[in-house]
């Protein structure tokens, strides 16, 4: 693989050094170009004191092109389908390489305090969210109970998910 | 029975006297073996004697003819018979007449004897004793046969009867009084009437007198024809002469010496002799060093008469191994009747003539005792903490046995247990020790014995031999020997000559660590040589430039705290290094072990100290010169290669007891730089420089290359350790494996407006291609095909290449060929535009242009795509919507975005961007002619920007190169992930170096530091750019060497460097391999990364396909005939295109 490029680097020791509230972002080991990550629930959402593990990872062609990012806790959201594959146009078309993870993961959180049913990724989510919003409000409270609470139970969703 | 008796008569009376005062008178010892010494010294001139009966036959035959005879008078008899004072009819008569009985005690007398008691006893003792030296002494006598020839010699003496086929003749020497003649070997008859009757002409007498009085040689001469009649004076007459060197050729120089002397045989009248041979002009003659002289120019021409040349020296290494084996069929056959006259010519064996340089080191590696020493020596781990690898054990083991450590060497060749010493080694590092074969010597065989009397088999039994196969010769001097001649050295010490990469550095700190003190310090040595003896202390003398390395290296070897490393600037005038050195025990921790120091510095000390010379011209003990070093080291000792230069002097000056010189290359282009070397280990005698002058320098100026090479290799063979890359250690694999290099074919893709120009020269190509074709004028047609393709080649590399004339480095007759019109049509094609993308007029342009002055802040700029702040100064540019990026990422950017099909917008504020609405912002100093590359240009220096450090210039993509692009793209990610690197660029043609220094240059002095090396620079142009690029740099900037494939595809290294680009394609794949191999060789310790760019779908790509069928055809290419080459190009044109028009 080629060599990491400087921006790499340095994206990795300010998300380090100068964390974002709420957001944990930790390169593996082995593969400097894949990220381990957290967001916490933005507090006014029904997310909100759910700790969401992600993975990320940096493509060679990065930052021309957007990183990868995908859900690992299971999470009940119009834009996240239950591959935990999310839909954001910033991840997508509008990804431009002055953007960097840290803002990638920040338009992440974002989401999750404005889920968008109008541009579904999760149909069946989107459908719940647009007749009862409150109810799917409530499932999406119960998944956070039930999935994003701690590590212990995230880690046993990763592998009920993957069953 | 034929004999030669000289001088016998005479000398018999007396001869025998000092035996019988011995045993009548019982005198004292003393006397006696005064009497012996001259009783010796005849025994010895009486040489000559080729046939002699044992005692035992001696016996028999007396007693046939006498019946029986008292044992002690046999004894006596067969004493005198045997020394060739008496023939046996005389032996006979002699105890006849009963003379012997009278003088000697009989058997009655023998009772007298034993009363007179312990006296006797001592006499008998004394008589037994001096028999037993007789009887050495007669043991060593012999004559052995060294050759024939045939001489028509002439009468001098009118003769009575006619000579007679297979007559026996004698050469002889008269001890006469008149000098005039003394010189004159006259030819007797044998018999008793023995009469003069003529000599032989002056050609041979002038060598057979000298070996006759030296009695070196024996001569027997069989007349070959029956003369018509009696002969008068002046005829001639035809003799066979048989030649025999006896014991005394191969007595020792000093007997020689001493016997010459009481021979009296010195006389004026010899001396016309020397004007005949050589002359040595360099020592002034004693007598005896004449007579040596005398004895070398007659030996020399008795050789050259019997055609009697050496054995190969290198050969007979073998042989003597196989001595014992071969040497029963050797042995002489004398009852071979058929023998083959001419099957026995000594045929040379040293007709060899190969390379004098590699021949050089030849050999020496492979010589017994280096193989037999043991690999697995490491220096103990408390000094030495890095891992030897096996070639460099093995070495150290030969740098031990050089300084004569060997219990240090088994002991440490000792530690990982198994692989002792072997005995074969052993014995060789022995026998090395006492010495090594002198080189001036030669080998040579004892030829088979065709005498005419062994032919005839008319002797009685073969005569005696000296006992050997072999014999030696010294044919600079003249001596003779049948031992073999060694030359001792007390040297301790040698030189290093591995190839560069090997590790000279390590192996010398090895062996230091090994033995960092001298153990047993004799102490009046000290005293004697008024300098105090620094025991502790090695000297290693360096170039400027490696002083760092050598510490550096230290620091990575050393493992013992106690050790330490020092430099000696010889700037402190008051340093006293007899006391810094020389301390006594209770602080010798303080004294270091390694003293670096430069040759510099010794010169300078000795400059300051020549002058203060005492007056047995001695340098005064001041500085370096005031103690005696332990051992001194000269690292890329080639430096004193000229001996009369200050630097070798002081060199030489320097006092040590121990003396090491490494370099990789002991010869730069003369015989005499290996001198200064000898000079500087002290290798006796060849240290002497009149001697060296003598036995090197004037045999090699006088064409005999291949022996004195010969003769120095000998003499390099003991103390020269020489390994190259190329050798292979026992396991099979190289003694050092390269490091990893990956060779990375970047395919890229033409810019829109290259793709046009290159489409265009494309079909122009093909058409002429075509046309060759159909009228079968192919090879006519050769060179403007060869041109187009060149062209197409160039494009693939930077358009403006095209139509630069000066583009001469192909064999391509380019001569204007390319009209105007053609060029004009290019640059129309060039200069079209994609008018969407640009501005539309120049006022939009100058009001964009301006409007974005006041945006920059070139300290606090950041590209938001790769992060860098500030941007440098050359990647450094602004879109037109304000957005400041380096101007690779935002191409990067933007051709990413045309590759997915989408709008290139801007990263940050996604306004839509245009490659040719980019500025540049480069600082004014930035010479005009550097921006053209690049941008438009734009007369506007009257504007109102002058009060910006910077200046904009709309970027003109035009005008760069998807090759340098890409370049650019690999050097900024080398200069961000690898700061300090060094990387080499190559093409073939040097006006593209020209543009790529160029816009590296705009790239930014901050980040690249830009070489160039091509043909059209002078030699010390060249290697002040290349010293300038193997240095290393403090700074973090990427150096770039451009390089031309042609000038410096060769023998350059680069080593510093590990990342190579080939900016283009050679036909020939063992010319870039070549390239490449500059980086990837001994040396690097990295691992080699190339990149070669290619461009998609164009001529490159084949070409690239028909190097590898190259590749797998071989070097097969490179043997055939020009117009067969010439055929293979035209079929791999014809693939070219043929792939080209599908």
């Amino acid at each position: 693989m080629a060599a990491l490029p400087k921006r790499i680097i340095k994206e990795t020791e300010r998300l380090v050094s100068d964390p974002v509230p709420g957001i944990t972002a930790v390169p593996s080991d082995d593969n400097l170009r894949y990220f381990h990550v957290t967001i916490d629930g933005p507090d006014s959402s029904p997310y909100s004191s759910g700790v969401f593990d992600l993975e990320l990872y940096l493509p060679d062609d990065y930052p021309m092109c957007a990183p990868k990012v995908r859900f690992l806790t299971k999470i009940y959201h119009p834009n996240i389908d239950k591959l935990g594959r999310i839909c954001l146009d910033v991840l997508k078309d509008n990804w431009s390489p002055a953007l960097q993870i840290r803002t990638i993961l920040l338009s992440i959180q974002a989401l999750l305090g404005a889920p968008n049913p109008d541009d579904p990724l999760a149909n069946d989510v989107a459908e719940d969210w647009k007749q009862d919003e409150k109810r799917a409000v409530q499932v999406a409270k119960e998944w956070t109970e039930k999935y994003a609470k701690s590590k212990e139970i995230a880690t046993t969703s990763t592998t009920e998910e993957s069953v | 029975m034929r004999r030669t008796i000289l001088l016998a008569m005479v000398a018999r009376k007396r001869f025998f006297t000092p035996i019988d005062q011995a045993l009548a008178k019982s005198q004292d010892a003393s006397s006696l073996f005064v009497k012996d010494e001259d009783f010796q010294a005849q025994v010895a001139v009486s040489g000559g004697d080729d046939f002699v009966m044992s005692e035992k036959e001696f016996g028999e035959y007396l007693e046939s003819e006498l019946g029986h005879i008292n044992s002690r008078d046999t004894k006596l008899l067969y004493d005198e018979y045997v020394l060739g004072k008496l023939t046996l009819k005389q032996v006979l008569t002699e105890y006849l007449k009963g003379e012997l009985s009278s003088s000697l005690p009989s058997a009655e007398n023998g009772s007298s004897i034993e009363t007179e008691g312990s006296v006797d006893d001592l006499n008998q003792k004394i008589l037994d004793e001096s028999k037993r030296q007789i009887q050495l002494e007669l043991d060593s006598r012999w004559s052995q046969f060294i050759g024939t020839f045939n001489v028509e010699a002439y009468a001098t003496r009118p003769m009575l009867r006619p000579l007679v086929f297979e007559q026996k003749l004698e050469l002889r020497r008269l001890q006469s009084k008149k000098q005039a003649e003394s010189s004159i070997a006259r030819i007797f008859t044998t018999g008793t009437d023995s009469r003069e009757i003529g000599r032989v002409p002056e050609e041979f007498n002038k060598f057979f007198s000298p070996l006759l009085d030296l009695e070196m040689c024996v001569f027997d001469m069989t007349v070959l024809m029956t003369t018509k009649g009696r002969l008068s004076i002046g005829d001639s007459f035809y003799v066979q002469v048989d030649c025999f060197l006896t014991n005394m050729a191969f007595a020792s120089k000093k007997t020689l010496y001493s016997l010459s002397q009481t021979n009296g045989f010195i006389s004026k009248g010899s001396k016309r002799q020397k004007s005949t041979s050589t002359s040595f002009d360099y020592m002034k003659e004693s007598e005896g060093e004449w007579l040596l002289k005398l004895r070398q120019y007659s030996l020399s021409e008795l050789f050259g008469k019997l055609e009697i040349k050496p054995l190969k020296m290198h050969n007979d290494k073998e042989e003597v191994n196989n001595d014992d084996n071969s040497s029963s069929n050797d042995v002489i056959d004398c009852d071979d009747e058929q023998y083959d006259l001419e099957a026995q010519d000594i045929k040379p064996v040293d007709q060899l003539n190969v390379n004098q340089l590699t021949k050089f080191y030849q050999n020496n590696n492979q010589s017994e005792l280096f193989t037999t020493l043991p690999e697995t020596t490491t220096p103990p781990t408390e000094n030495f903490k890095v891992t030897l690898r096996p070639y460099q054990k093995h070495g150290l083991s030969w740098l031990l046995t050089r300084e004569k450590e060997i219990s240090v060497l088994e002991e440490l060749a000792n530690q990982n247990g198994s692989n002792n010493l072997s005995t074969q080694s052993r014995t060789l590092i022995k026998s090395r020790e006492e010495g090594v074969f002198n080189p001036l010597w030669r080998k040579y065989k004892w030829p088979k014995d065709i005498s005419y009397d062994n032919l005839k088999a008319k002797t009685i039994g073969a005569r005696r031999g000296s006992g050997s196969n072999y014999f030696y010769a010294n044919m600079y001097n003249g001596e003779l020997s049948i031992e073999v001649p060694i030359l001792k050295t007390a040297l301790k010490g040698g030189i290093i000559a591995d190839e560069m990469g090997l590790g000279k550095t390590i192996s010398t700190y090895a062996l230091i660590s090994s033995v960092p003190f001298d153990t047993n310090i004799s102490t009046q040595e000290d005293q004697n040589s008024g300098s105090r003896y620094a025991s502790k202390t090695t000297l290693i003398v360096l170039p400027m430039s490696l002083l760092q390395q050598w510490k550096n290296e230290f620091d990575k070897i050393n493992a013992n705290t106690k050790f330490k490393c020092q430099i000696y600037y010889g700037d402190l005038t008051t340093m006293d290094l007899r006391h810094s050195l020389c301390k006594d025990d209770d602080c010798s921790e303080q004294i270091p072990v390694v003293l670096l120091t430069t040759y510099g510095t010794i010169v300078n000390e000795y400059i300051r100290y020549n002058k203060l010379r005492d007056k047995d011209g001695n340098l005064p003990n001041f500085g370096i010169y005031s103690v005696k070093f332990f051992r001194i080291v000269l690292d890329e000792a080639h430096n004193i290669r000229n001996r009369s230069t200050k630097t070798a002097k002081s060199v030489n000056g320097l006092k040590a007891s121990r003396r090491w010189a490494l370099t990789g290359t002991p010869i730069i282009n003369r015989l005499d730089d290996l001198y200064s070397l000898i000079k500087f280990l002290q290798v006796e005698p060849w240290s002497n420089f009149s001697y060296w002058k003598t036995f090197i320098t004037l045999p090699f100026e006088q064409k005999k290359a291949d022996q004195t090479l010969e003769v120095i290799q000998a003499i390099l063979e003991p103390i020269l350790l020489r390994r190259t890359k190329n050798m292979k250690q026992k396991n099979g694999k190289l003694l050092v494996e390269l490091p990893e290099k990956e060779v990375i074919v970047e395919n890229l893709t033409l810019s829109e407006k290259e793709q046009k120009v290159y489409d265009w020269f494309k079909v122009r190509a093909s058409n002429t291609f075509q046309e060759g074709l159909r009228s079968g004028e192919l090879l006519k047609k050769y060179s403007q095909i060869l041109t187009q393709i060149l062209r197409l080649r160039q494009i693939c590399c930077h358009i403006n290449l095209v139509g630069s004339t000066s583009e001469l480095e192909l064999d391509v007759d380019t001569n204007g060929k390319e009209s105007d019109e053609i060029l004009k049509e290019i640059r129309q094609l060039i200069l079209s535009r994609d008018e969407n993308d640009e501005f539309k007029t120049q006022l939009d342009f100058k009001q964009c242009m301006y409007s974005l002055y006041n945006l920059i802040d070139l300290e606090n700029s950041e590209c938001s795509i790769c992060t860098e702040s500030p941007i440098s100064i050359g990647e450094h540019c602004i879109t037109h919507c304000g957005h400041q990026y380096c101007l690779s990422c935002i191409l990067d950017h933007i051709e990413f975005q045309q590759k997915s099909h989408t709008q290139p917008l801007c990263p940050n504020c996604r306004q839509p961007l245009s490659k040719y609405k980019i500025f540049r912002i480069l600082n004014r100093e930035t010479r005009r002619k550097e921006v053209n590359f690049y941008s438009q240009a734009v007369d506007d220096d009257d504007d109102d920007t002058n009060d910006y450090k910077f200046k904009l210039y709309l970027y003109d993509p035009r005008t760069t190169s998807t090759k340098i692009q890409a370049l650019i793209r690999h050097l900024k990610i080398i200069r961000q992930q690898k700061p300090g690197e060094k990387v080499v660029v190559f093409s073939q043609f040097s006006s593209y170096l020209d543009i790529i220094e160029s816009e590296l240059k705009i790239q930014g002095s901050d980040d690249y530091q830009v070489y160039k090396f091509d043909g059209r620079m002078k030699m010390n142009e060249r290697q002040l750019v290349l010293d300038k690029f193997n240095s290393p740099i403090d700074s973090d900037k990427v150096s770039v060497l451009l390089l031309s494939l042609k000038a410096g595809g060769v023998g350059l290294n680069l080593t510093t460097a590990s990342t190579a680009f080939m900016m283009d394609i050679w036909w020939a794949p063992s010319i870039e391999d070549q390239a490449i191999d500059r980086i990837h060789r001994i040396g690097q310790d990295k691992n080699v990364k190339v990149i070669r760019f290619i461009v998609e779908n164009s001529i490159e790509q084949k070409m690239l396909k028909i190097q590898a069928r190259k590749k797998q055809l071989g070097e097969a290419v490179s043997m055939e005939e020009e117009e067969v080459k010439r055929q293979r190009r035209i079929e791999d044109i014809k693939t070219l295109f043929e792939e080209e028009v599908n």
